[in-house]
């Protein structure tokens, strides 16, 4: 078991009697999996985020309740850069998580830390720059990218550290839309690669259902929904409540079963898999046609 | 008809910031009044650097750009910050004084207002945003989405005709996406020019008529948003994705599915159609882009299929 | 891409740390080392040896300076704060300086006795202060903070105190960098610094400290968390490598140029103990 949370209470204030951020979470990721957590804004996901590699509670005050175990460690026994060799953290803000003034220093920071040969780092810089798509601004300063080219940097600069959980926060939001499916992409393919656990908080669930092994609804601090990604997509309403936005395709399979005369028993997930489902009703009526005009 | 005014005039723009990197390379745009304006493109492809000409926060390094009839190199930021608002992407640059009141009262005071006018916009664009009850409080106390507000709160009291939004809809749930998607279109009913930047192919869909497609410093496309999502091909040249539910229609277009619906329900209804055997041809399809139509004068909402083969 | 033979490789694109400086200069071959060492060299000469040898080392600076292709107009608060500097030295030491019966009264009035001599003194000194002022200046345009982080490294001071000086560095141009940001955020508001008088310029910008340091604060506290997501540890027993620190070695030139430097410091140090030397002006 990867990360393993059991009751984990959190607030960021120890008065007691003022409200809790996160409320008795339970969860399990495997190793290898990819976890997908959504919910509205301030429902508590960044808090889980840093939960997951001792930020919470090393670095911040407040009141920690339960047990926070990733890749082995508990969260409260070991320091944070010792859980920073299996944990690796992108978080929300661009801006604010870029340490030097220059993409591959940046990105050579964390192997710099646990004391890896130039040559290594050299070559994890370059592999991390490549894989998302920015090995041309190698020596630009931040100031010379724009937000989207400083979430990449910092993607580039977690994987350099090749950790075995990867806890993103709202990695996508930043980048264009065919940068948003590519990131995605690099993570899942990593996790064949160098067996990467994925742990994911997002808005953009049409690129996320591809990939993702789970989703986990966070609202309030409590995780309300969890399941795969056919059992997940089937609470059309409780999502909307939650204001999570459902794929396109599976807004119009949801739409299309309600209707007769598709005869629809799966929800669509992906675009792939409405295409083919839909290539194949349509290829059915035209032949159909075909008989009845013969 | 009468000529529209022309609001924003771009010709020729090339730009190079000064530590060398060329971020435009000969952009040209017309927006007139009382548009509604989405622009996207990968990241890195000019945009936010082509929307901070449109009030003189960068100057031309070749090319023109006219504001209004005017040059923004030979106006003053006055000037032009009193027609052209422009809301940050991340609005904690924007904050800068000791309560909210003050700071949506900033922009009046410098740019010249009279006490009574002032006090007038104050009040209009803090009930407007809904912060009538934070007056007081230090902005930076605020929630993010109550900074998002009072970033363009203290864009409206100085009344722009035209308002740029970066990126608004970055990081925020589909709730509050839509809360400032539908103000930035009851602004556009007043007659304001609204711009937005976003990377959000289904709020384009939704909500922008017109779109601009930026690659690698230039204006690659521009036009209907239903046109350009109805063309993949140049899209994915700019690293951009028509909506997912138009990439399906896309692909099945071979059954003679028109290339540009661009909501689940306008798919649904192509699919009934199909099936139903009365295909509509593209030239035919209305749709159902509910801000769209009420800006070309529809009053339906959902799309009227045209019977026969 | 380096520079074969020469030290730091330095690629175009890099900032110095004074943002505008060009990010590649003539000295980037050299080691950052040996660019610290040229610019202490002249911070300390200043004040040794007699005043025809400071005037010729302010004119070495100022053409190292502009060798390194710094736009001497955007120095232009430099010049402003020399001269404030140099007004304040001729006030006091025109109007403190011991008087002697001897000397050139330019001036009198009650018991302040304003000297030739007196102000040819305060003058002097500022001459050596700006001297120094320019060393320190040649060193922030042509070391970029990398460079400054490699050069206390190759002198082996400690991983924790050279990594502190780095962030402290870094910080300091992120902070200009959110500057620039919240003042280009006002400009777009209308309000333009440029066409401000000195004194509302300044007020402004004392207005702006105030959200310019809650902004700085609370992303001080984000950026120590990324680094500590990163495995930085100040008291890390773990062993850190530098991943640039191969291109910033010292090779034999940047040994001779330095050795040379601290020849003449001896020298100089020697000479203002012990003169020697000759003069070429009665100072």
């Amino acid at each position: 078991m990867s990360v393993c949370i059991r009751n984990l209470w959190w607030r960021y204030t120890e008065e007691k009697d003022a409200p809790w951020v996160l409320k008795g979470i339970n969860l399990d990721v495997k190793e290898g999996e990819f976890v997908v957590i959504t919910g509205p804004n301030e429902s508590g996901k960044t808090t889980l985020c840093l939960c997951l590699n001792g930020l919470i509670p090393h670095n911040f005050l407040g009141a920690f309740k339960g047990h926070v175990e990733v890749a082995g460690m508990d969260t409260r026994d070991h320091k944070i850069s010792e859980l920073a060799a299996k944990v690796g953290m992108v978080f929300q803000d661009p801006d604010s998580q870029f340490i030097t003034l220059s993409v591959d220093t940046e990105v050579a920071f964390g192997p710099e830390n646990f004391g890896l040969p130039v040559s290594e780092i050299q070559e994890r810089v370059d592999w991390a720059l490549r894989a998302v798509r920015m090995e041309d601004y190698k020596y630009k300063p931040p100031r010379a990218l724009s937000g989207g080219q400083k979430q990449r940097v910092a993607i580039a600069a977690a994987l350099a550290l090749r950790p075995d959980i990867l806890v993103l926060d709202e990695p996508t939001s930043n980048l264009d839309p065919v940068g948003k499916a590519e990131v995605l992409e690099i993570i899942s393919e990593l996790r064949k690669e160098i067996k990467l656990t994925a742990i994911i908080v997002e808005h953009n669930m049409e690129d996320c259902v591809v990939f993702a092994d789970r989703f986990v609804l966070l609202c309030d601090g409590n995780i309300e929904l969890t399941g795969s990604p056919e059992e997940f997509f089937e609470y059309k309403e409780k999502l909307k409540e939650r204001w999570v936005r459902l794929p396109q395709v599976t807004e119009l399979s949801h739409i299309m079963k309600t209707n007769e005369l598709f005869s629809l028993k799966n929800i669509y997930l992906t675009l792939n898999q409405a295409y083919e489902n839909i290539d194949q009703m349509f290829r059915r009526q035209r032949l159909g046609r075909k008989k009845e005009d013969d | 008809m009468a000529e529209r005014k022309k609001m924003i005039e771009v010709r020729d723009l090339h730009f190079t910031y000064p530590d060398g990197t060329v971020a435009l390379k000969g952009a040209n745009l017309d927006i007139y009044e009382n548009e509604f304006v989405g622009i996207i493109g990968q990241n890195g492809s000019g945009k936010t650097t082509l929307v901070k000409h449109f009030n003189g926060l960068l100057k031309p390094t070749s090319g023109k750009v006219m504001i209004e009839g005017l040059d923004t190199t030979e106006s003053d930021f006055k000037h032009l910050a009193k027609r052209v608002g422009y809301v940050y992407q991340n609005p904690s640059y924007q904050l800068f004084c000791n309560s909210v009141e003050q700071e949506v009262a900033f922009g009046p005071t410098i740019l010249g207002f009279n006490k009574d006018e002032m006090k007038q916009r104050v009040d209009d664009a803090l009930g407007r945003m809904g912060l009538e009850k934070k007056r007081k409080e230090y902005p930076f106390f605020l929630s993010m989405g109550e900074r998002q507000r009072l970033a363009i709160a203290s864009i409206l009291a100085t009344n722009p005709s035209i308002i740029i939004v970066d990126e608004p809809t970055t990081g925020q749930d589909i709730r509050r996406a839509k809360e400032i998607m539908d103000l930035l279109i009851e602004l556009h009913k007043e007659e304001r020019t609204i711009i937005v930047i976003t990377h959000d192919m289904r709020i384009i869909a939704d909500y922008v008529p017109r779109t601009v497609v930026m690659l690698d410093g230039k204006i690659l496309a521009d036009g209907a948003t239903r046109q350009i999502f109805a063309d993949p091909k140049s899209l994915l040249k700019a690293f951009v994705l028509p909506p997912q539910i138009t990439r399906l229609a896309q692909k099945l277009e071979n059954y003679g599915v028109p290339p540009d619906p661009l909501t689940a329900v306008e798919m649904c209804d192509c699919c009934l159609c199909f099936c139903s055997g009365s295909l509509v041809s593209s030239s035919e399809f209305v749709g159902c882009n509910h801000y769209c139509t009420h800006a070309q004068g529809h009053h339906s909402h959902r799309r009227i299929p045209r019977e026969g083969k | 891409m380096g520079h074969h033979g020469g030290g730091a490789g330095v690629v175009p694109g890099r900032r110095a740390f004074l943002w505008y400086a060009p990010s590649w200069t003539r000295f980037s071959s050299l080691s950052p080392l040996t660019r610290v060492a040229i610019g202490i060299f002249f911070n300390v000469a200043a004040y040794l040896g007699p005043f025809s040898i400071t005037i010729g080392l302010l004119a070495s600076v100022f053409i190292l300076m502009h060798l390194s292709g710094v736009k001497w107009k955007t120095l232009w608060f430099v010049g402003v704060g020399n001269a404030i500097l140099l007004a304040s030295f001729l006030l006091s030491w025109g109007v403190l300086g011991t008087y002697k019966p001897t000397m050139h009264l330019i001036f009198e009035w009650w018991l302040i006795h304003v000297t030739l001599e007196n102000l040819l003194s305060g003058f002097i000194f500022w001459v050596r202060m700006i001297t120094t002022l320019f060393g320190t200046l040649f060193i922030l345009t042509v070391c970029t903070d990398n460079d400054l982080l490699m050069s206390l490294r190759l002198i082996r001071v400690p991983h924790f105190l050279s990594m502190i000086v780095a962030f402290t560095f870094r910080g300091i141009q992120l902070f200009f960098d959110d500057m620039f940001a919240i003042v280009e955020a006002q400009k777009s508001r209308g309000l333009d610094l440029n066409k401000l008088s000195i004194f509302k310029k300044f007020k402004w910008f004392v207005a702006l400290i105030v959200p310019l340091f809650v902004l700085e604060f609370r992303k001080m506290e984000e950026t120590a968390n990324a680094a500590d997501s990163r495995g930085y540890s100040l008291y890390g027993g773990k062993k850190r490598t530098e991943y640039r620190l191969e291109e910033a070695k010292m090779h034999r030139f940047d040994y001779l140029v330095v050795g040379f430097l601290l020849v003449l410091l001896v020298y100089m140090i020697l000479n203002f103990f012990f003169p020697l030397g000759f003069n070429l002006l009665p100072f």
